[in-house]
């Protein structure tokens, strides 16, 4: 068990952390088996913490438990066990009047912009509602102007106030999901695959608009994808997750330059080169077969049914290991990396 | 290798009537050769799905297709509804973008690639059920005798769409045409995916057409590409002139807008603004709107020809050399 300040946090020891997250559990009840309920093991002893204006991303598999941490921080799904702390305030624990500021100050963007707005309500509608809940400003008239004003911040017409998800494009029905996300002046936004559903270009577009808005209004995010670039395009720091555990984590530039665990190995070899003649001839980690259950996963390193390097030592317990400063992993064989005559053995 | 590739050519899709008739492929035409691979790419709307849709006649009466789709020298758009069941699943495979909507959800996976082996290959039931089992092997699916009984939403996403390509090669095509097959999956899945149909491709030379959303997807797979925008073909060239001397600014915008492992910039060069609507196209060039060129008189004003700019290399632009 972890307790010192997580991974993520700046050199600064001393600063507190805006997001703090500690040894957090989530588990959802499985099917009954007999006499006895399993469990789904989404989210286990997951720790991290993000400074002010930073952004941290979280990326794993289809399943690796990113969106039930997304989810337990706005309280969406409630957590096992474990600490969150905004601010150093405690979330989790936080009820009454506390607990509707700190949801206020978490505000979430999801996947496809379709499914999360209320199709039989207007843009502006859809902007204002957070304030008119946290009953901000005084009054609607203000509280429609602070809407324009949003919709010119995400870079939409004021006119789009008028219209409905339908008569919007994908891009602009996720400018609507920020905008909205935006307009209770949150601290901290966490995005849920938030560019995932878009073409390549808008999803340029709208990586950009997020940079610009946490340049400018100093926001906090937690950048939920499956999309390693996008990943290390948009975050400081990066957490890497398969099967609710952590598997690795650091600040981008290390963690990207030097991947120390062989699942985050095997994540980036899989991504495609954009430039055809380096990706014909490259050597790929092929991973087999899909990640297993999550009710019930493998002791010990949960990676080790498909991991190359794993031997019999790795269904013990697993140590945080020290990679350098602020980056870490959980492997018994970190640093031994997947060297070229070793991939070799696994290349297909 | 006596495959016989696969080519559309003028191919028209026009959905609905009179003023509200929405021109979504215009005039497209591409080829691909046994043993060889085309990637075709674009923003979604750009109608890749209904070029292909068309060109298998599995487009419904509303929508009105001219032009040709030749395999083997037959004109699959002349054939009557009979024929073409013959030729779809026997020499043409497909998949689909979502497995689930294609699948049927009440018949086991076993049922579901033995249907056309009965069928096209005349194999017994017995046959049918030991081909299957081999297919879900090569499809990288652990435990196949078991999987052979499980129903669709038993399996995950990953799963599901290699029984989708199990089904497409189970009776050995000469043409596999996927339509965004990986888009919905982890990167893991998709490199398993992409390989699988590599090595299949080698063995059999098949003739594979590959829609994708992300150039980089089809980097590694395709000899030609074609980038499609606004229902038109807007560059044609082999993968690598395509990246090292993109012609069409579209091309060009669509490679600089996605973030490259490894290779961190400050900002990200977007496309602006959306693409056309297919019933309220431009009178010009289809791209005038988001180009960030505009340097000819005619763009505004004229549809550019595609118009070779290089060896096996054309663009629709009138401006091809301005970086
Ligand atoms: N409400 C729930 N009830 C039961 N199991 C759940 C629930 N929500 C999530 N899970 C399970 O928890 C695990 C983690 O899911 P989660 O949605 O957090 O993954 P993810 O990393 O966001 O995946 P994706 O990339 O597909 O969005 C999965 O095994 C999932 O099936
Ligand atoms: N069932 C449909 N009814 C009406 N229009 C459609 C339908 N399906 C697709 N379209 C339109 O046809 C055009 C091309 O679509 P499509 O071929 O699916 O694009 P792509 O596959 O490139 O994303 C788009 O403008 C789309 O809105
Ligand atoms: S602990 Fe063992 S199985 Fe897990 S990643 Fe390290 S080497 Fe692989
Ligand atoms: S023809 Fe003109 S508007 Fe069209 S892509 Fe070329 S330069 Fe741009
Ligand atoms: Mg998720
Ligand atoms: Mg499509």
């Amino acid at each position: 068990m972890r307790s010192e300040p997580g991974p993520g946090t700046g050199q600064d020891a001393q600063s507190v952390p805006l997001l703090d997250v500690r040894n957090l559990c989530v588990r959802f009840p499985g099917p009954r088996e007999g006499r006895h309920r399993s469990w789904v093991h989404a989210v286990e002893d997951v720790s991290f913490a993000v400074d002010r204006g930073q952004t941290l991303g979280l990326v794993g598999e289809s399943g690796s438990g990113k969106s039930t941490i997304g989810n337990a921080l706005t309280r969406l799904v409630p957590p096992t066990s474990g600490t969150v702390h905004l601010d150093g305030q405690d979330v989790l624990a936080a009820r009454g009047a506390p607990a509707r500021e700190l949801r206020r100050r978490i505000a979430m963007v999801f996947q496809d912009p379709y499914a999360s707005l209320d199709p039989r309500r207007t843009a502006g509608a859809t902007v204002r509602e957070p304030m008119d809940v946290h009953r901000m400003l005084s009054g609607r008239a203000e509280r429609n102007r602070r809407v324009a004003e949003l919709l010119d911040l995400v870079g939409l017409v004021r006119e789009t106030a008028a219209r409905y998800p339908h008569e919007l494009s994908g891009g602009q029905r996720q400018r609507v999901s920020i905008a909205r996300a935006l307009a209770a002046d949150p601290d901290l936004v966490v995005l849920d695959e938030a560019t995932a559903s878009l073409d390549v270009s808008v999803q340029a577009q709208i990586m950009n608009l997020l940079r610009e808005l946490q340049g400018e209004l100093g926001l906090t995010y937690l950048f939920v994808s499956h999309d390693l670039a996008a990943v290390e395009h948009m975050s400081h720091h990066v957490v890497v997750m398969y099967l609710g555990r952590l598997m690795e984590t650091g600040t981008t530039d290390h963690l990207y330059t030097r991947p120390a665990h062989p699942y985050t190995q095997a994540l980036m070899s899989a991504v495609p080169d954009p430039d055809p003649a380096t990706e014909r001839n490259r050597e790929r980690i092929l991973l087999g077969g899909d990640p297993p259950s999550p009710l019930d996963p493998p002791s010990g390193c949960v990676f080790r049914t498909r991991c190359p390097l794993a031997v019999d030592e790795c269904a013990g317990p697993v140590p945080q290991t020290t990679v350098s400063a602020n980056h870490f992993a959980w492997c018994i064989r970190t640093g031994e990396s997947l060297s070229p005559e070793r991939l070799r053995r696994f290349v297909h | 290798m006596n495959a016989p590739g696969f080519a559309v050519r003028d191919l028209t899709v026009v959905l609905g009537r009179g003023k509200r008739a929405a021109r979504v492929v215009r005039g497209v035409s591409w080829s691909v050769e046994a043993g060889a691979t085309l990637g075709v790419v674009g923003e979604s709307g750009s109608g890749k799905s209904m070029t292909v849709l068309a060109s298998a006649g599995l487009l419904p009466p509303p929508a009105a297709v001219t032009g040709s789709a030749l395999l083997g020298g037959r004109d699959l758009l002349k054939l009557s509804r009979r024929e073409l069941e013959g030729i779809r699943g026997r020499r043409l495979g497909f998949v689909f973008q979502d497995p689930m909507t294609s699948l049927n959800p009440l018949l086991t996976v076993e049922r579901q690639i033995t249907e056309g082996i009965e069928e096209h290959l005349g194999a017994t039931r017995r046959a049918a059920r030991d081909s299957a089992r081999v297919l879900l092997e090569t499809v990288g699916i652990p435990d196949p005798d078991r999987r052979l009984d499980a129903y669709p939403h038993q399996l995950s996403g990953g799963m599901r769409q290699r029984v989708m390509i199990a089904i497409a090669l189970s009776c050995g095509p000469d043409v596999l045409i996927a339509d965004e097959p990986t888009t919905a999956l982890d990167v893991t899945t998709q490199a398993q995916i992409l390989d699988l149909v590599r090595e299949r491709q080698e063995r059999t030379g098949m003739a594979v057409v590959w829609i994708s959303h992300d150039l980089a997807v089809v980097g590694g797979l395709a000899d030609d590409v074609v980038v499609m925008y606004g229902g038109q073909v807007v560059e044609q060239a082999p993968v690598e002139t395509l990246h090292s001397a993109p012609a069409h600014p579209y091309t060009r915008g669509l490679l600089g807008a996605r973030p490259v492992l490894g290779r961190r910039r400050d900002q990200l060069t977007a496309i602006p603004g959306t693409p056309p609507d297919p019933r309220a196209l431009p009178s010009g060039c289809v791209f005038f709107d988001r180009c960030p060129v505009k340097g000819d008189p005619r763009c505004e004003t004229q549809v550019p020809d595609l118009v070779e700019v290089g060896r096996r290399h054309f663009a629709r632009t009138f401006c091809p050399e301005d970086q």
